[in-house]
């Protein structure tokens, strides 16, 4: 046993997480090649691992996958040909910059901003503390109301009041805070 | 990490016995949608397998809902990303997040994948299968001692399904189970879904298989259903187990001195009541034959 054969695991390893994970729309004659796989085979399980993706952002961004319907499938596609996740928290994560990478690039469907503001918020709630989880179910509260029970068309005025401590000032929305 | 390191780690420690684990019977792998449910089941759950990646942060709820899954069952983690078969060693991050989430659950033991799933600062996503060749095993025991040397908790490692196959492999799978438990302090999780889904789509015996695989070692049963299209076996996790898996299951229960056995139901997820009666079936198996 040589560090020879450590080194070439260590390449071959790092050659397959490339092949896997690079952008998609290569030809299996032309990409994959490698002596000691079958191309066909890499080619059917890398499309199992961007399915994979799709299918674990579109559980966490429930409403953005609901808003976009099949196109959210196509926008998935078009993200993951310059993102992949790296990271121990990689799924939220993937789920979370899908999310901004949309806001920025999606502007035909009007609703959608809200689905990707509910969406993000509720995935956001896992990584914050105390008062930040306060703020976020508010946010949350908001958006749930806005989708699901406003009525369409018709102005409504909310009224929140938050509590911030005994020391310090009431404020209450909209006119303090922020839209 | 250079050969001369891996030699150097080459001895391993005294011999956990995996038989004297104590017996945790039948359970389910831990999803969110099962905790509204979990109490109106409760005597169909004997202990809840926990994915330890969901649990690493330190948010007030992901702590909140672990404290509460531990008051309430016995729980054993179970790893996605160790990366034990990574030739670039394992992921501080990853690996201190998994040792102090072992620290506050103190459980029986914990379990990960024959697999890697990052290269050369590449996160694949997905456990993607190893070579089986001596750098491999070598590779295996540098990422399992160095795991072992930061958390005493038993470590038992799964077999996966395999998307493809190297051509330059060294020994035949059932062998490179047995090298990876003979020269590691390791028990087998058996996930008998994977060993029906390998044996089916390379055409090989999967009791042959079986039978050469160390019986003591068989802590952990993983099962569910399988899906078929195109040809081939696909590990989908979505679907009721099917009569050849419960056949390949019994066999296991019989051979191995199984500790636990666990449904992992990821997709399609049904109200808990619809498992239960697979969770009563393996259970008679686990109590007939085990």
């Amino acid at each position: 046993m040589s560090d020879k054969e450590i080194a070439e695991l260590q390449q071959q390893q790092a050659n397959l997480a490339r092949r896997l994970t690079e952008a998609s729309g290569v030809q299996p004659q032309t990409d994959l090649h490698s002596p000691s796989i079958d191309s066909l085979q890499l080619l059917a399980h890398r499309e199992t691992l961007v399915r994979k993706r799709i299918h674990q952002t579109s559980t966490l961004l429930p409403y953005c996958h609901r808003a976009l319907g099949r196109d959210f499938e196509k926008y998935f596609r078009k993200f993951a040909l310059t993102h992949h996740f790296n990271s121990v928290d990689a799924i939220r994560l993937d789920a979370l910059h899908f999310a901004n990478w949309l806001a920025a690039i999606v502007s035909a469907i009007p609703w959608l901003p809200s689905c990707i503001r509910f969406d993000r918020t509720r995935l956001e709630f896992q990584h914050t503390n105390r008062w930040g989880v306060k703020i976020l179910r508010l946010d949350y509260a908001l958006q749930h109301w806005k989708l699901n029970e406003s009525q369409p068309n018709k102005k409504a005025t909310v009224w929140i009041f938050l509590n911030s401590g005994s020391n310090q000032r009431v404020w209450h929305w909209p006119q303090n805070g922020q839209a | 990490m250079d050969a001369a390191q891996v030699d150097a780690e080459a001895a391993v420690g005294n011999k956990f016995s995996f038989a004297n684990l104590p017996k945790l019977g039948v359970g389910i792998g831990y999803r969110q949608p099962f905790r509204n449910q979990l109490f109106l089941q409760r005597s169909a759950i004997d202990f809840l397998e926990l994915v330890a990646d969901h649990f690493f942060s330190n948010s007030t709820s992901s702590q909140d809902e672990l404290a509460w899954l531990q008051r309430n069952f016995q729980t054993t983690p179970h790893g996605l990303a160790l990366s034990l078969g990574s030739a670039d060693g394992l992921d501080p991050v990853y690996t201190k997040h998994f040792v102090e989430l072992l620290r506050s659950l103190q459980p029986p033991w914990c379990s990960d994948h024959i697999a890697f799933t990052r290269a050369d600062g590449i996160d694949i996503g997905h456990l993607t299968p190893l070579p089986k060749t001596r750098a491999s095993l070598r590779v295996l025991r540098h990422n399992i001692t160095a795991f072992q040397d930061q958390s005493p908790i038993p470590l038992i490692l799964e077999n996966i399904t395999e998307p493809f196959r190297y051509q330059n492999d060294q020994y035949e799978d059932a062998d490179f189970l047995c090298e990876i438990c003979e020269q590691n302090n390791v028990g087998l999780l058996l996930d008998v879904t994977n060993l029906f889904i390998n044996s089916q789509n390379y055409q090989f015996d999967p009791i042959t298989f079986l039978h050469r695989l160390p019986r003591e070692r068989i802590v952990q049963l993983h099962f569910v259903g399988a899906r078929y299209a195109e040809g081939q076996w696909h590990d989908s996790h979505n679907t009721t187990t099917q009569e050849e898996i419960w056949q390949l299951l019994t066999e296991v229960v019989k051979y191995g001195s199984v500790k636990g056995i666990i449904l992992e139901r990821d997709l399609n997820i049904p109200d808990l009541s619809e498992l239960v009666p697979e969770l009563q079936r393996a259970r008679t198996i686990l109590e007939e034959f085990g």
